[in-house]
């Protein structure tokens, strides 16, 4: 089953496979599917920095937001500051531009694993849930095989760069072809080098997602600063081509 | 760092950074796996290719000046590699064909994402899909343009690619993916 909706200025995708639903019904994963898709909508509109409306901007213009929403503001705050200061700037929460509070960098991903959440509570082991080409993967698809995420080669138009198999894992990629402009080169880094795309492969997807722009910003750097987090790995692509990883990987042959 | 990942040393990363390079423009790939202990992980390499004349949307896009763009394809021409091999593609002169000589077309449904409709159709011959692409996508605004422009062939070739193998997914496609990906299962539901 799938469900399919635009939410963060992008679209979301939640797959349940065939086999959870039948083992949990159809209308059982429907409602579970609706409560993680409300989920998503819910934390875009906390967090919007676009929405004058959203509670982000409300507390920033100081209006009182209650104290779940505090608590969840407080605790994305946190997490982007500890990213910054891991990442020696190279993760940045607010706009070095302009200033401004943008936790835009950090909420996806922290949503991606929110709405994993729910969907794990609401009963279901095996499901994909992906928000604009990052995702959490639980489970398998199917008893014979992991989640197939094919990695985007950025610069190729007809590249598959590499195929992440895919079992309680999340993946996240970061690189000059995504939508959004979150990623700013780090303090003393020349740019991104060569690296073309960045994806991270590790258990939690907020960290996934924030560690691939992270190791996107580091450019050269980025794989040994990925390794150095127990359970994250790395999938880099180059201009020239050539695919780098110190996931397992395993040859297409 | 409570929040996050416990820091491994630097020497256990540095040790346990198995890089290798997979190059996927390299055509004497072999079998091999690292020795890592990402149980959790896997990646494959795979590379695709397609014959520029059979995907390229500059021959065989017209706008519609409706804010969609779409697309007739004649016949079923698409060719890509077979799943599972890995070809030199850096002269284009290595290309393995896979050419649908009959088949019959099916339209997916139209898919509507925010910036406008998403919509695909693919070759079926003896109910497997031989070749997969896009017959209409958002073209309103530039930004969607300029995306559309790189991600439609791709997402093609992609889902043309990966009949043999599943593809769940795709990390770091735009939203249009999504969209895609919902139009072609209405195919593959069909089947």
């Amino acid at each position: 089953m799938r469900l399919v909706f635009p939410v963060m200025g992008t679209m979301s995708t939640i797959s349940v496979p065939e086999v959870e639903v039948a083992r949990q019904g159809h209308a059982a994963v429907d409602l579970v599917l609706r409560e993680a898709r409300r989920e998503l909508e819910l934390l875009d509109k906390r967090f919007s920095h676009y929405n004058d409306a959203s509670d982000i901007t409300r507390w920033q213009a100081g209006y009182s937001v209650g104290p779940d929403t505090l608590a969840e503001i407080m605790h994305v705050l946190d997490q982007c500051q500890e990213l910054e200061a891991e990442s020696d700037g190279a993760f940045r929460i607010k706009n070095p531009r302009t200033g401004a509070l943008d936790t835009a960098g950090y909420v996806k991903g922290y949503a991606i694993g929110r709405a994993a959440e729910v969907l794990r509570l609401g009963g279901l082991t095996s499901f994909a849930v992906g928000v604009g080409g990052d995702g959490y993967f639980a489970g398998r698809p199917a008893e014979d095989r992991r989640w197939n995420v094919a990695v985007q080669h950025p610069e190729r138009r007809y590249g598959v760069a590499a195929v992440v198999a895919a079992t309680d894992a999340a993946v996240a990629t970061s690189g000059s072809a995504e939508r959004g402009d979150h990623i700013w080169p780090a303090e003393g880094a020349e740019g991104t080098g060569d690296v073309v795309s960045f994806t991270v492969v590790g258990p939690r997807i907020a960290l996934a997602d924030a560690f691939a722009t992270i190791g996107f910003a580091m450019g050269q750097d980025g794989m040994r600063w990925v390794a150095g987090h127990e359970g994250y790995h790395s999938v880099v692509v180059r201009s020239d081509g050539s695919v780098r990883s110190d996931a397992a990987l395993v040859s297409a042959a | 760092m409570a929040g996050f990942a416990r820091r491994v040393a630097p020497a256990a990363a540095l040790g346990g950074l198995a890089v290798i390079i997979v190059g996927v423009a390299d055509p004497a790939i072999g079998n091999w796996r690292a020795n890592d202990d990402a149980a959790a992980t896997e990646a494959r390499a795979s590379e695709v290719t397609a014959s520029e004349d059979s995907t390229s949307s500059d021959a065989t896009t017209t706008d519609s000046g409706s804010g969609t763009h779409t697309r007739n394809r004649g016949g079923a021409s698409g060719s890509s590699t077979s799943d599972g091999t890995t070809t030199d593609s850096s002269d284009g002169g290595d290309t393995t064909a896979v050419t649908c000589t009959s088949g019959q077309s099916v339209t997916g449904d139209s898919v509507m994402t925010r910036w406008g409709p998403v919509q695909v159709a693919a070759t079926v011959d003896n109910g497997a899909i031989c070749e997969v692409h896009a017959i209409a996508w958002p073209d309103s605004d530039p930004r969607s343009s300029q995306i559309n422009a790189y991600a439609i062939p791709y997402l093609d070739e992609v889902a043309t690619a990966s009949r043999g193998t599943q593809i769940d997914y795709v990390s770091g496609a735009t939203y249009t993916s999504d969209a895609y990906a919902e139009s072609l299962q209405s195919i593959l539901d069909r089947l």
